[in-house]
């Protein structure tokens, strides 16, 4: 169980780590760009509002199956 | 405006001294007093690491920066604040583990005993001390200068950061840590809802989010994109703020500390995902009087469109209600700083509990007063000096990560990047060496220098090993 948890865990360093890496490219940067926009947000800031959500779901996640979750309890 | 800001004050500044007196115990030890009996709750765990980071910087300067430079300032820090709450997760479970067998008093002290050296314990105060001073001046610094520009004539600038600075050392010497976690408590539910206030007069003023974007369109539409109209969110910058901040548990010993003082781990998760939610809708809320400010002030001083933005335009409610808010943002991040800074002191000290509880208290009066006569000599840049201060505490990291994450000893040689790291970047920020080589920009290249040496630092020492 405890090994299953932690590759989980590997697993959403991963997707951090990539989310980082999208973050810096014309995905969601696009220079001199702010088209299309959503809910009358220009594109960087709600692409970057979208990414800033994952960090925090894939945080949220990481604290559920933590492998270490549990361990100092008092 | 004034009869409101005397109830609204005067509640805060009771809130304050309540605050004093339940901490205060005649007969507590040094780690009650320091770090509160390492026993916070994940509600009072998310609003001290929310007020000690966001602070009059994330009041004053965001709005500023989305003004000037565009929604590039989302990027920036909201992104990068999304980044920093997964590392808490992670660093944060293995420092606490570590913790449990060292035991902590700061994180200095926690440097020496892991290395068994004094090198890297002086070499992470050295930068704390050089990075926190000037970030604690540019709160008090900031909130001068918005009080000048309210109360004009009334007093002048220097004397607004004596009264804050004062106000500061009486409640920290009489409560210690908990005092200052109950009134950071305080100040980060009043920063959320003032600023949700203004933001929203701001939406108003224009009928709704879609013509205030409309109207930034037609005043300058380059704040709607990055790099912005002065070019400052070019990849490098963005790439080397994110790297800064999101090291930012691991490399500020104020918010360092608060991550192992929390209760449990469970305490520290929910802490966590609270920050990232906390850090959206406060940030979210600058870029509406952001936009606000580039539409009906795009040429105004930052203080004079802080003044008109978060007061003058305003209800008189809010806008007293936004006086105090700035006031207790400053007041606990400035506190939070210069109180870390005490911490750190004390954890490389010897002797008896009460020496150093006496020596750490003349020491936490020094640094404040250092703190104070920088803040007359700062610029207004809030949001750029506050980026500095994250990019010199994270030369650090190599030194912290490797402490915390090997088994055995560190090697010391990993002092020598970080310390060449953080004199390189000394030099560049005082023009010494240049801030670009080539087309990249320093703290860019510092950061793949110190990755670069960790990892070789790594792979030697495995080598040795297996010889």
């Amino acid at each position: 169980m405890k090994t299953q948890r932690k590759s989980i865990f590997w697993i959403l360093i991963l997707a951090a780590l990539i989310l980082g890496c999208i973050t810096f490219t014309p995905l969601v940067i696009p220079y001199g760009k702010h088209e299309p926009a959503l809910f009358h947000f220009p594109y960087t800031l709600w692409t970057g509002l979208i990414v800033t959500l994952l960090f925090v779901l894939v945080t949220w996640i990481a604290t559920c199956i933590h492998p270490g979750k549990g361990e100092d309890e008092s | 405006m004034i009869t409101w800001l005397i109830i609204l004050g005067s509640l805060f500044i009771l809130a304050l001294l309540a605050a004093s007196v339940k901490s205060y115990k005649k007969k507590r030890t040094l780690d009650e007093y320091m770090l509160a009996g390492f026993n916070i709750g994940p509600i009072i765990g998310v609003l001290t690491f929310a007020a000690a980071l966001f602070s009059a910087f994330i009041f004053m300067g965001m709005p500023d920066m989305f003004r000037t430079d565009g929604v590039g300032a989302w990027i920036f820090l909201a992104v990068s604040d999304g980044g920093m709450v997964f590392l808490i997760i992670w660093f944060g479970y293995h420092i606490r583990k570590k913790v449990k067998t060292t035991g902590f008093r700061g994180v200095s002290g926690f440097l020496t005993g892991l290395y068994e050296h004094k090198l890297p314990g002086y070499l992470f105060f050295i930068t704390a001390f050089l990075f926190l001073v000037p970030y604690a001046a540019i709160q008090i610094r900031g909130i001068s200068i918005f009080f000048s520009a309210t109360f004009e004539g009334a007093l002048p600038e220097w004397s607004w950061a004596i009264i804050i600075v004062g106000i500061m050392l009486v409640y920290a010497e009489i409560g210690g840590f908990r005092a200052i976690v109950f009134s950071d408590a305080i100040q980060g539910t009043v920063l959320l809802v003032v600023i949700w206030l203004i933001g929203i007069t701001c939406i108003c003023s224009f009928g709704s989010v879609e013509s205030l974007f409309t109207a930034v369109e037609r005043v300058k539409p380059s704040l709607l994109s990055v790099p912005g109209p002065n070019g400052l969110f070019t990849v490098q910058f963005l790439i080397a703020s994110f790297i800064a901040i999101v090291l930012i548990p691991a490399t500020q010993p104020q918010l360092t500390t608060r991550v192992v003082v929390i209760r449990n781990f469970r305490s520290l998760s929910r802490m966590a995902v609270s920050l990232g939610i906390f850090a959206i809708l406060i940030i979210l809320s600058t870029v509406f009087i952001g936009m606000y400010g580039a539409v009906m002030y795009p040429d105004a001083t930052t203080a004079d469109f802080l003044a008109s933005a978060l007061l003058f335009d305003q209800k008189e409610i809010v806008g007293a209600l936004a006086m105090v808010g700035l006031f207790a943002a400053c007041l606990s991040t400035t506190n939070a700083q210069i109180f870390a800074l005490g911490t750190e002191l004390r954890s490389m000290m010897k002797g008896s509990d009460r020496t150093v509880l006496r020596n750490t208290r003349i020491g936490l009066f020094i640094f404040a007063i250092i703190a104070l006569v920088f803040s007359t000599v700062m610029s207004d840049e809030l949001a750029l000096l506050a980026r500095t201060s994250f990019t010199g505490t994270s030369m650090m990291a190599p030194v912290v990560f490797l402490a915390v994450l090997t088994k055995q000893k560190p090697p010391l040689s990993v002092l020598f990047f970080s310390a060449s790291g953080l004199i390189i970047l000394l030099l560049s920020l005082f023009h010494i060496l240049p801030q670009e080589i080539g087309r990249f920009r320093i703290d860019f290249l510092l950061y793949l220098y110190l990755a670069a040496g960790t990892a070789g630092v790594l792979v030697w020492k495995r080598l040795i090993k297996n010889r």
